[in-house]
Formats: structure tokens, C-alpha cells, sequence
């Protein structure tokens, strides 16, 4: 009788534990967040609109908006004041490599024409380096951009840190 | 008493009564098919007693109560301490929590939900299936009825005016009401409701019902509607609400965030996630419900059950919400009846599975 | 020829995608006859490393091995067809459409869906996919009428027309996967004449393509050679990148930025601009093994293949050990080879127990047999595990290998305690029959991922678990007290037959520990997840009643109102029981456990059950006469 009792006083005992635990606490189940690490930028050098070449590893130290674009891109024309505007309020070393899909460089330099009048200081200062790419070698082989607007942003520490599809509104804001 | 006492610990009660509630279960579980779920468990397993054509039979809870009494009457006049069937003890003691819990769980437990936007906050939740019919006056509650006590030509006691029913059903959908007089008011004079087939789902049955109030008019409360009939008379405004029972919370949540992840390239859902905020007084406390992880607070269990929207942004969430005092047992009874057959079995099965020699 | 202008009319959605199907379909069949230009005959590709590249795929990452042989027994009914691995013929379809078309795949055995369809009747039943889509596009109506109707309420001729319909698309989706690779016919010929090569001249073309349409309008007979050239030249680029607009089957580019662990296909990375460097690469080696195909350069298309499937084993998520271990599971199939060794165990085994003299060595072949076959059962559930990382009791299927290799293990732990040929008979008839009914649910399986509620490893590790394995020893035991019964009807000698039904009567104690417990875990379960520990549902009423009849017969074995005949007859009906609660309740397709439903084993489950009764009510009958003449 002395066990029976034993046993039935432990399983109530383990019940009421149960229901007096149930009733004080919150439990529910929070999960970690995940990380992922991001690659390297690819080390490319691209073909200035003007005339000479420039090494994207050159930039590195710098956060780089390298923005593809085209002359007939209509959101294109919004989108590039948007930057430039960016650009001009932020005081951060964040630097624009703007390259152009023209198949005609002159095509790309009229585009420009307005935004270079404008946004004079902006693009004297050095913070906006135009880039021309005619063939896409490195716009679709390297960057795999098809369609326009793209801007891959590139850290700092030159690893690939996102890319905005289509104009980045929004995002600037972020 | 004594007498009675110890006819309950005679096994062939047990004999007798399992083939019964294995009959009991395999009727119900078929039954499911035609009649639903929620009309096979009401009939079937939540009844004490259910006819067939004229005859009463036993509904499921009388034998689990029979079963509950056999069983404690068993444990304390008929099972006396011996080593060896100290885990047939243990075992029964497991059945006897289970058959407690789940008892306590049948008297006490109530479940319902919360559907939530994004940012909307809620302290109270809805049953899924009671109905009940709210008449307040000057938006304080005057008159909470459940909807099973309605009968058609029923006249509400206890108002200050004549509330009859005129017809009600427990599905219905609306039909375009022809050549009706002044006396129908609001959508009563457009429109009328029309019984259907109830499905077999109890939660997509949408349930209304036509009332008259004497000097005032008819009228129509119809749980989808969100315009429910509201008459003046006097100085005093009177409200008639249609819809599922509620219950308040000690609480309140506010969805934060939601969204639903499917397995990669397909839709089939891989996890449900919701953010929410319970505050309660002072505390402010965010927490994450997924699918398998409720949340429990205060004795309630919020669990994630719905969504409603795309992929990758969620418009409204709905929580499945149940307050049950006996949740334990089944844990505790677990535990206990592992350990008394395991027991039993470590004692029995050298001599059962043996080589003869 | 006009220049193709594609709009979707405001129609209802069923009639939209019939639409777009259709557009898809005539697009696809133009497109493959004269667009793309092969010359492959590939009998002498090595496919080893082609096989080993990984894809996402219902939402898990498997070998294109799998791939290949899900869709090609989809479609035809058979891992190989026409003398040519799956592997094989996918490669075919991918880089060689044209092809494919002709190739007699397509299996519909139903008379009155073909009927349906207007099909002719063939010997083998295969239809091509030139014929599959000139008939589906023909009956444009009746398929819009039959995706309109509730799936339970088409009758198998219907749904032999629909999934004919998603095959179709299915296959269609394959072929025009990787046309960003493929050569292209067009003139003038840039670089490796791939629509990647001439996508940027697009816009410059259509510019002058819009001048000469200005200036000639668009009645082609008044085009210059060049000017034709031009308009075909635009039309071809124009309808493979609108065909490719969804183009997401073949996932096999990981995801290139953070915010999602869905994989692309190449059509989708150009589409969506999710592409980066790290994916640029991979579509190169894409390319080169297309064009390596397509060139028949066996040497290229293995280096090409090589150094892609190694680029993908650095993948994030990519496991190369399971995805090898899965191809040579598919290849080596061990649980075909597992059930044949339990048959000839089974055969051996009633050798062993006819009383004929046989040498002692005859029984331990019998026993080696047996274990050979457990072994490649339990490699097969390990291969499962390893490659699925979770427990193997998600699906029906998996439940009954697991269920089997446990009956067997427990026959030989039988046959080692009483060395008796009992637990060998247990372990081979529970073995074969087992597998053997997997073998309908097999059909089904792609090792695929499973719902939320039951994506968690430790409910299905427990609950799953432990109630499968009471179902186990619940058969074990209505297969010993069949056993039982058999013996007392041939007047064996009492005393053996009543030890085995004692280890019946362990086992059944056995199994009453695991449902019991596998019941309750379940419950908790469900508390956890659809907030409440018990609901009535089907498959917890099928739990329970195993319970309640293990308990009954145990009950009344210890109390004595089943006698030793009675005993052995219940035990032996367990197995309907267990048939019944286990797959019986998913014909009802009803209740929350909506995620095992098959309508496949109904006849069968009838048959099954008829004659357990039939046994246990003959078996009781004669012994029940042998024991009053006695």
C-alpha cells in the first residue's frame, strides 16, 4: 500500500509541476537567424566612356554603386538623377561606376550631356566614373545583366554585397 | 456502494465494454465521411447517450466514465502491491491520467481563433463553431444568446420589446427578396436568406437567421454580413449581432510580421512563421510562432494555423487559440505508461520468448 | 509570314494557361524544327559526371541522374526507353529537341482517353510529343471542361487526359531549357550563334527592323534577301525569348544573393537578373556542354561535364557524397534485390519446416539468405536517411520499409532465441509481403520533401517512429498466430504449438507498448501543432482502435475469457485491424492527416481482409473440432 501510495503522490507531484510551469511561463521558439558570407567582386577592368581603362580592384576601399544602364532605357533617365541626388547628399566615400550598354558611344555621351551640366561638382569631385561596354563582354558575361537598370553594390571590402533589379528607389532611401 | 464498488473491478466489464467502443469508433470514424467531423464527434464520441431510430445507446463518454470508475475501483480494491505486476500498477496508473485528462479537457477546455492583419491587435478570440446571437443596447451588451437555444417561432425573453424568431438556418445564402413591404427593414428588404445543404466542414457553414421586432419591423442577421440590423426605439439604440462566440483574453497580440516559406521552387509550404507582440499590463513581449511552436501564455496556447496571401508578403494570419486545464495529463500519462510497460515487459518477456528445454 | 504579336485575352485563368500552353506549344514545335541547327547523334557519351551535376527539385537537391529517371518514368512508365538510359535521354531532350518530338514517350494505356483524344490505338501505347500536343491542342475545350471539374470526381479516363496534358507541358518545359545555349539558325552568324550571342544587337535590330516596316509595311514579298534575313532573324530571337518566360524547371544555378535558398534555371537568371559573377561561370560551362553535345565531341562534352559537376560540388547545399549515393541507389536498386532474397529465405525456410532431412548447412544458407536481405534493407533505409537527413517515416512508402526491416529484424532476434524456424518463417513472410506492398506506393516516390506539420525531425523520429513500430510487432504477432493456428489445424505437437503462441502473446505485449505510446506521442503532437491532443481524426481513430483491440484480446487472454483458440483467432485478425486503421482510414480522404491519401490499395485491402476472415473463421471451425472429438 506504502508504494502504491508513493507512486500516485510522485505522478500527481509531476502533473501539478507541470500545470503550475504551464501557467507562469511564455514559452514559445525563437530561431537563429542565418548568415551568409559574400563573394569576392570579380577583379575586371572596364573600358572608360572617354578613353582609357580602369581596374574595378582600384576602387576597392570604397563602397562602389556600379550601375548598368542604356541610352534607350527609359526608367534609365529617372533612375540616373535618383543616384546622382544620392550621391550628392550622402558625404560618405560611396563611389558610382556607371556602364553604359550602348552599342555607340555617342549614344551614351548625349544621354549624359543634361546629368554632366547639372550635377557638374558631382562629377568633377571624382565620385562618378562613366565606363562603356559595347560588345556586354563584361555587362552580361562577368555581370549577367540582361535587362536595365541593374546596380550591384560592391562593399568595401570589395565582396558583392547586393543587387538591385530595375530602378532603386526604395533602396537609396535604405 | 461496496457492492457496486467491487462489480466495477470485475474484468468482464472491460470484456464487454471494449468491443463496444471499437464499434463505437469505427462508426464514428465512417460516419465522418457523410455527416462531417464536427456533427460524428457531437453525435458519436462527445455524447453521453445518441439514438438509433428509437433505441438509446451509449454515446462515448458513458463508457470512457464506466471505463474511468472500472479502472480507479480496480487500482484501489483490486490490485494488491506485488513486484511482479508492479508495471501492470504503473501502466493503469498511465491509462487513469490519461482518462482524467481527458475528462478535464471535455468539462473545461474551450478553443477558438484570431484572424489578424498585419498590425491589427486583438484581445479576444472566436469559437469555430458556436454561434451566438448579441443584442446590445447603446453598444453595451445586453443579450448573449448561443445560437443552439434559437428555435424557429421562439420569442426572446427578457428584452425591453418582442424579439420572434422567424426562421433561421444553419447554412444559408441570400436570394433576392420580390414585393416586399415597408415592414422588412434594411437588407431584409432586398434580400431573404435561403437554407442550404450544410457542408461537411462546420467552419464554412455560414448560419443566419430573419427576426421580427414588434413595432419595428423584420429584419435579417446573417453572420458574413457587416452591416448587422440596428433599430432605435425611444432614445436607445439597439444592435443585433450574428456570429461566432467570443471570448475574451487576458491579453492582447498584435501581429508584427508574417510570412509562409516554401520548399525551394515549389509551393508546397515548408515552414509558417508569424511575429507577434502580447502585451499584458507592463509586459510588451515580442515572440515567434512557427508550425510546431506555439506560443503558451497564462494558461492559453496560440498556435500558428493559417495564411492568407502570396508568397512573399502575407495579408492576415489566423491563430488557432485553446485554453485547456487538463493539457498536461496526456504528457504525464505518457511518461507514466512508458515506464510501467517497459517494466513489465523487462519482468515478462525472458519467460514468455524463451527455448523450451 | 506576319510578325508575331503575343497578348493574352481577359479570359477566365483555366482558359489563359490553355492558351498560353498552346502559344507555347506551336512556338516550341516552330522553333525546334527550324531555329536550332544539331547534328548530335550521342550514343558514345559518357554521361558519369553529366548525371552527377545537381538540381533543385521539388524542393530538394538531388543528381540529374534522378531527374532524368522521375520525368522519364512520368512520362513513359520506364527508367529506360528505346535501348537509352534516363540519363541519356534527357541529355537528348535538353540539347537535342528536334529529336526528341518524334520519339514514340509518351504512355496513355487508358482506351477511352485516347478515344477522348482522338489517338490511335498503338501497340505499346507511347505516343510522341508531336502527337500528344496536335491532339491536346485540338481538344482545347474538352481539357478546359475536365481541369474545371473536382480532381475525386474524374473518372480515370479524364485523368489519364489531364496528366497526359501536364506531361506535355512538363516535357515541354525540359526541351526548351537550355535554348539559351543552343545554336541558333540565323544569318548572319555571330559567335557560337547562341541567343545569348545575338541578344544584344536585339534592340539595334529592331530599331531597323521598325524603319523597314515603316517604309515597306510587313508583306515580306517586298523584302530585300537581307531585309527578310533581318525579320526572320528578329521573329526567331523574339519567340525564344517569349517562350522562355518561365522557363524554371531546370534549377540548376544556386541562388547568386542572400534573401533565398531557391536555385534558378538559366532562362530564369537572364529573366530575372539574379545572375552574378559566380553564376556567369556556371552558364559558361553550361554552354560549353551544350555546344559539346550538339558538336558530338565526346571529348569536350566529358571535360565540360567534368569540370561543371566538380564547379557544383563547392555549391552551398550541395552534398557531393549523397548525391553519388543516390545514383548508385536508383542504379544498384538494393530493395528489389533485398525482397528477392526474402522470397528465396521464405522458400528455404518452408523447406527447413517440411520435415524432409536437409543438411544442417541448407539452414544456415537459409539464415545467411535472410540476413543478406535484412542488410540490404537497412542499407537502403541508411541510403534514405543519409540523403534525405531526416527519419525515413514520412510517407506511406517509407513507413512500410521501415515496418518491414523491423518485422525482419525482430524474426531473426525470434529465430536466435528459439531456433525453430519460427522467427525465420516470421522474418521472410513479413519481409516479402511487406515490400511487396510498397511496391504500389513506390510509383509515387521521389524522395521528395514533405509538408510543414511533418518537416520536423524529432516528432517524426518519436511519434512516427514508435507507432510504426508497434504496427510491426502487431503484424509479427498476427503472423506467429497464424502460424499458431496453421499448426493446430495440421495436429502439431500441442506443446510447441502453444510456445509459439506465447511469443505471440510477447509480441502482442510488445506492440501494445509501441501504439500505445506511438498513440500519445502523436497526440502530443497534435497538441503542439493543431492545438489540441485529440480530434477524432481517421487516422488517431485507426491508432486507438489497435490499442483498444491489443488491449481487449491481452485483457481477456489474462482473465480467461478468450480461450487459447479465441486468443489465437483475435491476434491472428490483428492484421485486419492494423490494415484497416493503418491504410483503410486514407480511402475515407477525410480528417487533418491529409498527407498520406491513395486510392490505389482499395481492391487489394478488400481482398486482403475477406480472406483474413475467412481463415481465422475456418481455422476456428476445425480446431474446434479436433478439440471436441478429442
Amino acid at each position: 500500500m506504502r508504494y502504491k501510495l508513493l507512486i500516485v503522490a510522485a505522478i500527481l507531484a509531476l502533473t501539478f509541476g507541470f500545470m503550475l510551469y504551464d501557467r507562469t511561463s511564455i514559452t514559445t521558439d525563437i530561431e537563429p537567424t542565418h548568415t551568409q558570407q559574400n563573394p569576392p567582386a570579380p577583379d575586371v577592368t572596364f573600358n572608360l566612356l572617354n578613353g582609357g581603362t580602369i581596374a574595378l580592384h582600384s576602387l576597392a576601399g570604397h563602397t562602389i554603386l556600379l550601375h548598368f544602364w542604356a541610352s534607350w532605357c527609359i526608367p534609365c533617365r529617372e533612375e540616373f538623377a535618383s543616384l546622382l541626388t544620392h550621391l550628392q547628399k550622402t558625404n560618405d566615400d560611396t563611389i558610382l561606376l556607371a556602364v553604359s550598354a550602348d552599342a555607340k558611344a555617342q549614344d551614351a555621351t548625349r544621354f549624359l550631356a543634361p546629368y554632366k551640366r547639372d550635377f557638374k561638382p558631382l562629377f568633377d569631385s571624382g565620385k562618378v566614373i562613366l565606363a562603356h561596354d559595347p560588345h556586354h563582354t563584361l555587362i552580361e558575361g562577368t555581370f549577367q545583366t540582361f535587362n536595365y537598370p541593374e546596380t550591384i553594390i560592391i562593399a568595401p571590402d570589395f565582396t558583392l554585397s547586393r543587387k538591385i533589379i530595375g530602378p532603386m528607389q526604395e533602396s537609396l532611401k535604405e | 456502494m461496496k457492492k457496486i464498488a467491487h462489480w466495477l473491478t470485475r474484468p468482464i466489464l472491460l470484456h464487454w465494454l471494449m468491443p463496444y467502443l471499437m464499434t463505437l469508433v469505427i462508426t464514428g470514424t465512417v460516419a465522418q465521411k457523410y455527416i462531417g467531423l464536427y456533427d460524428s464527434q457531437r453525435l458519436f464520441f462527445s455524447s453521453f447517450l445518441f439514438w438509433v431510430g428509437p433505441l438509446p445507446l451509449p454515446g462515448n463518454r458513458t463508457i470512457t466514465a464506466l471505463l474511468l470508475c472500472s479502472l480507479l475501483a480496480k487500482l484501489i480494491l483490486a490490485s494488491p502491491w506485488r513486484k511482479a505486476t508492479s508495471g501492470i500498477f504503473i501502466a493503469h496508473l498511465g491509462v487513469l491520467m490519461l482518462l482524467l485528462g481527458g475528462l478535464i479537457t471535455a468539462a473545461s477546455s474551450v478553443e477558438g481563433y484570431i484572424a489578424l492583419e498585419k498590425n491589427e491587435t486583438a484581445s479576444q478570440f472566436f469559437d469555430y463553431h458556436q454561434r451566438q446571437l448579441t443584442i446590445s443596447k447603446n453598444n453595451t451588451t445586453l443579450m448573449q444568446i448561443p445560437l443552439s437555444e434559437i428555435t424557429k417561432g421562439k420569442t426572446i425573453q427578457g428584452l425591453p420589446f418582442s424579439l420572434t424568431i422567424n426562421a433561421l438556418c444553419r447554412n444559408c445564402t441570400m436570394a433576392m427578396r420580390e414585393n416586399a413591404d415597408d415592414s422588412f427593414k434594411g437588407s431584409a428588404h432586398k434580400v431573404m436568406l435561403s437554407p442550404l445543404d450544410t457542408y461537411l466542414e462546420d467552419e464554412r457553414n455560414l448560419s443566419g437567421l430573419e427576426f421580427t421586432v414588434s413595432g419595428v419591423g423584420t429584419y435579417i442577421a446573417f453572420e458574413p454580413m457587416p452591416n448587422q440590423p440596428s433599430f432605435t426605439i425611444g432614445k436607445d439604440t439597439y444592435n443585433i449581432t450574428l456570429g461566432r462566440t467570443a471570448y475574451a483574453l487576458p491579453f492582447s497580440l498584435q501581429l508584427l510580421d508574417a510570412e509562409k516559406e516554401n520548399h525551394p521552387g515549389t509551393d508546397l509550404p515548408r515552414s509558417y512563421r508569424s511575429t507577434v507582440l502580447l502585451s499584458d499590463g507592463n509586459l510588451h513581449q515580442r515572440a515567434i510562432l512557427t508550425m510546431n511552436h506555439p506560443l503558451r501564455y497564462k494558461g492559453y496556447t496560440i498556435y500558428q494555423s493559417s495564411f492568407n496571401g502570396n508568397d512573399d508578403s502575407t495579408q492576415s494570419v489566423s491563430f488557432a487559440i485553446v485554453q485547456n486545464s487538463g493539457r498536461v495529463f496526456p504528457y504525464v500519462a505518457s511518461i507514466t505508461l512508458c515506464i510501467g510497460l517497459l517494466l513489465h515487459l523487462c519482468m515478462r518477456l525472458p519467460t514468455l520468448i524463451r527455448r523450451k528445454i | 509570314m506576319s510578325l508575331v504579336i503575343l497578348s493574352v485575352a481577359k479570359d477566365p485563368p483555366q482558359l489563359q494557361e490553355i492558351l498560353r500552353l498552346r502559344l507555347r506549344m506551336t512556338i516550341l514545335t516552330i522553333m525546334v524544327f527550324f531555329c536550332f541547327i544539331t547534328t548530335a547523334h550521342a550514343d558514345d557519351f559518357d554521361y558519369t559526371s553529366f548525371a552527377r551535376i545537381p538540381i533543385q527539385h521539388e524542393g530538394r537537391i538531388k543528381p540529374m541522374a534522378t531527374f532524368a529517371l522521375i520525368h522519364l518514368e512520368k512520362f513513359s512508365g520506364k527508367s529506360e526507353i528505346a535501348d537509352t538510359t534516363a540519363i541519356a535521354w534527357l541529355a537528348q531532350t535538353m540539347f537535342n529537341p528536334a529529336q526528341s518530338m518524334s520519339q514514340p514517350l509518351f504512355l496513355l494505356k487508358d482506351p477511352d482517353a485516347q478515344a477522348m483524344l482522338g489517338l490511335p490505338t498503338k501497340p505499346d501505347n507511347r505516343y510522341s510529343f508531336a502527337e500528344a500536343t496536335e491532339a491536346i491542342n485540338t481538344n482545347q475545350k474538352l481539357i478546359q471542361s475536365l481541369l474545371q471539374i473536382p480532381t475525386g470526381e474524374l473518372s480515370p479516363g479524364q485523368r489519364a487526359v489531364l496528366e497526359l496534358h501536364e506531361n506535355t507541358a512538363l516535357f515541354a518545359q525540359i526541351t526548351l531549357s537550355c535554348t539559351l545555349f543552343l545554336h541558333l539558325s540565323i544569318e548572319p552568324q555571330k559567335g557560337d550563334s547562341t541567343f545569348i550571342d545575338y541578344f544584344h544587337t536585339m534592340p539595334e535590330w529592331q530599331k531597323s527592323l521598325q524603319a523597314i516596316i515603316a517604309k515597306k509595311g510587313t508583306d515580306l514579298n517586298r523584302y530585300t534577301p537581307q531585309e527578310t534575313a533581318l525579320a526572320e532573324a528578329m521573329h526567331k530571337l523574339t519567340i525564344t525569348l517569349h517562350s522562355s518566360e518561365d522557363n524554371t524547371l531546370l534549377r540548376v544555378i544556386p541562388p547568386q544573393w542572400t534573401g533565398s535558398d531557391a536555385w534558378l534555371s538559366p532562362w530564369a537568371i537572364f529573366h530575372s537578373g539574379q545572375g552574378s559573377p559566380q553564376s556567369a561561370e556556371l552558364m559558361q560551362l553550361w554552354r560549353q556542354v551544350t555546344t559539346s553535345y550538339q558538336e558530338h565531341n565526346a571529348a569536350h562534352w566529358l571535360e565540360a561535364t567534368q569540370a561543371l559537376a566538380s564547379k557544383m560540388s563547392a555549391a552551398p547545399g550541395v552534398r557531393p557524397k549523397a548525391l553519388s549515393l543516390e545514383i548508385l541507389y536508383y542504379q544498384w536498386a538494393p530493395l528489389s534485390k533485398s525482397m528477392a532474397l526474402y522470397i528465396l529465405g521464405f522458400a528455404l525456410t518452408l523447406l527447413c519446416i517440411s520435415g524432409l532431412r536437409i543438411w544442417s548447412f541448407v539452414r544456415m544458407f537459409t539464415v545467411g539468405t535472410v540476413c543478406a536481405g535484412a542488410f540490404l534493407h537497412a542499407l537502403t533505409l541508411a541510403t534514405r536517411i543519409y540523403i534525405l537527413e531526416r527519419p525515413p517515416v514520412g510517407t506511406l512508402y517509407e513507413s512500410l520499409l521501415f515496418v518491414s526491416l523491423i518485422a525482419v529484424l525482430f524474426g531473426l532476434f525470434l529465430e536466435w532465441r528459439l531456433r525453430n524456424n519460427l522467427g525465420l518463417l516470421v522474418a521472410t513472410l513479413a519481409g516479402s509481403l511487406l515490400l511487396f506492398a510498397s511496391q504500389s506506393f513506390s510509383g509515387d516516390d521521389t524522395m521528395s520533401m514533405l509538408i510543414a506539420v511533418l518537416n520536423t525531425n524529432f516528432w517524426l523520429a518519436t511519434h512516427v517512429l514508435c507507432i510504426t513500430t508497434g504496427y510491426d510487432f502487431g503484424l509479427v504477432a498476427g503472423i506467429i498466430a497464424h502460424i499458431h493456428l496453421i499448426m493446430r489445424c495440421l495436429g502439431r505437437d500441442p506443446d510447441k504449438t502453444r510456445q509459439i503462441l506465447r511469443g505471440g502473446y510477447g509480441t502482442a505485449l510488445i506492440a501494445l507498448l509501441f501504439t500505445s505510446l506511438g498513440t500519445i506521442l502523436g497526440g502530443i503532437w497534435a497538441d503542439q501543432s493543431w492545438c489540441r491532443f485529440w480530434g477524432w481524426d481517421p487516422k488517431e481513430n485507426g491508432a486507438l482502435l489497435i490499442c483498444l483491440w491489443l488491449i481487449w484480446i491481452l485483457h481477456g487472454r489474462i482473465s480467461q475469457h478468450f480461450h487459447e483458440r479465441g486468443f489465437a483467432v483475435a491476434l491472428a485478425l490483428l492484421n485486419v485491424v492494423i490494415a484497416l486503421s493503418w491504410l483503410g482510414v486514407n480511402l475515407l480522404s477525410t480528417g487533418l492527416h491529409s498527407y498520406g491519401f491513395t486510392d490505389k490499395a482499395a481492391l487489394s485491402l478488400a481482398l486482403f481482409c475477406a480472406a483474413e476472415f475467412s481463415f481465422a473463421a475456418i481455422t476456428y471451425f476445425l480446431i474446434g473440432r479436433k478439440d471436441h472429438a478429442l
